[in-house]
């Protein structure tokens, strides 16, 4: 039992160093880029951060809103409508901290991580990625490097989106239910809302980004010649992801806990 | 190594393809290889841009032994070359036009618009009619073998090859291929044709054609 466990542990690692190679050679990439070549990479970037960013602005925008108002109507219901300190530690802590990044994370692998993995899959059963290289195309440098960096931007600033709609939503719950000002509401939040807190957030979705899109692609990439291998890979893609994403939010949380 | 080959097998080895043949296209020269299968036409592309390396032995394209060359030597080496699939060869995900011009917009100074000019050029000239923002997945065959060929032609090769280009088409069709594969030809000097195939009768009608059998994995 021992022994399955340290091999299992020895899988895990070798897959977090393989993940972390491809990310490393996604900067090596990216660094080796020139004008040119920036041309047609710049737009694979772009359909990325539209795809994985812009079509998934309306879900996250609901889902947060909901998420704030529950939140904030949790809270006040706990410990009363004085309890202004207590209410922006926890929208702070649960929402910009945590829920944030991870909700937003679990929601982009749902939808980007399986087109990300399929699609790269069913362009190499069709060999479509050597017909890339017989081009003089890279497929690292125009397929795999604009995904990983595109779902990062796409990460960032969706992470951000979901944390100023979700506090917007619990102020106008607040507000409309408590008749809580907004000089009340954000009394509790802004002094709590240290570049720190921030940080730990765009911290978190920098590195779901990386770690996510770089999973979707290995997965995509790692298929043989049966067409079967396609939806398999996307699976294997969104669980290895969302396995990923809670993994590094622990390790981020105890290296910024202090 | 021959000075004047623009592609050339050394004793290469490698699957089942080749079994240590050798052969050297000329430059300037039309020539047709006629395989056995049409899996060994996949072989000899990858060969000769050097996606799949010989077991033993040596392809040199445009005289550089491409076992010798970096990944970044390849890459520049490659865009020198041009193929044209049965299917087209095109990214599924690229638009029509995206799809023409993604080689030059990778690796020419030229500005985007003259990209996308040389590009539209080039499809009006072969007389597609199709959609320029359509996927290739929507199109017909012939057009997506238009489009194909559209790419090799903007890009300018020194070396164009044909796999299975006049294969399962209208005779109309196999004759406008034909006419404009050999016009293409002879506008740049020194531009070596080779038009691969497993079925010779397609191969009618191409004029001053060296014709080679890979057999075995033997050219003969």
């Amino acid at each position: 039992m021992l022994a399955a466990a340290g091999r299992h542990a020895t899988r895990g690692v070798l897959f977090f160093a393989e993940l972390s190679w491809l990310i490393v050679q996604a900067f090596r990439d990216l660094l080796a880029l020139d004008s040119r070549k920036a041309r047609a990479v710049a737009r694979v970037y772009l359909k990325q951060v539209y795809f994985t960013g812009l079509e998934a602005l309306a879900v996250i925008a609901t889902l947060f809103l909901l998420i704030g108002v529950v939140v904030i109507a949790q809270i006040i219901g706990l410990a009363g409508i004085g309890s202004a300190g207590l209410t922006g530690k926890v929208l702070v802590w649960i929402v910009i901290r945590e829920l944030g990044p991870l909700l937003t994370a679990v929601i982009v692998i749902a939808r980007s991580g399986t087109a990300i993995a399929a699609e790269l899959a069913s362009m190499k059963i069709n060999g479509e990625l050597d017909t890339l290289e017989s081009l003089g195309v890279p497929a690292a440098q125009y397929l795999i490097m604009p995904r990983i960096f595109g779902a990062t931007t796409a990460f960032l600033v969706l992470t951000l989106y979901a944390e100023v709609v979700s506090i917007v939503g619990g102020f106008l719950t607040a507000s409309l239910v408590w008749n809580i000002s907004l000089e009340q509401f954000s009394q509790g939040i802004l002094p709590l809302l240290t570049p720190k807190q921030i940080g730990v957030s765009f911290l978190k979705s920098f590195f779901f980004g990386l770690f996510v899109a770089a999973a979707c692609c290995r997965q995509g990439l790692g298929v043989g010649e049966s067409a079967t291998q396609i939806p398999q890979a996307a699976t294997k893609g969104v669980m290895q992801s969302l396995f990923l994403v809670f993994f590094l939010d622990v390790v981020i949380m105890a290296a910024t806990l202090s | 190594m021959s000075a004047d080959a623009a592609v050339e097998f050394v004793d290469v080895v490698l699957g089942q393809g080749f079994r240590g043949t050798s052969r050297a296209f000329e430059r300037g020269t039309v020539s047709a290889v006629i395989t056995s299968r049409e899996n060994e036409n996949t072989l000899f592309t990858r060969a000769v841009t050097g996606l799949s390396r010989p077991e033993s032995g040596r392809v040199h394209l445009l005289g550089q032994d491409l076992a010798g060359l970096s990944r970044d030597e390849l890459n520049r080496l490659r865009p020198r070359i041009g193929i044209v699939k049965p299917d087209g060869g095109l990214i599924s995900n690229l638009k029509v036009l995206e799809n023409i011009t993604l080689p030059l917009l990778y690796h020419s100074e030229l500005s985007a618009e003259e990209i996308e000019d040389r590009a539209l050029a080039r499809l009006e000239r072969l007389g597609y009619a199709g959609n320029v923002f359509e996927l290739p997945g929507l199109l017909p065959v012939y057009e997506q073998r238009l489009a194909g060929l559209a790419r090799t032609m903007a890009a300018e090769p020194d070396v164009a090859i044909y796999d299975r280009l006049l294969d399962g088409l209208q005779e109309e069709e196999r004759t406008f291929f034909l006419r404009t594969a050999a016009a293409f030809h002879g506008e740049r000097t020194g531009r070596t044709s080779i038009f691969l195939t497993p079925n010779p009768g397609s191969l009618a009608g191409i004029e001053g054609c060296g014709v080679v059998h890979l057999r075995k994995g033997r050219f003969e």
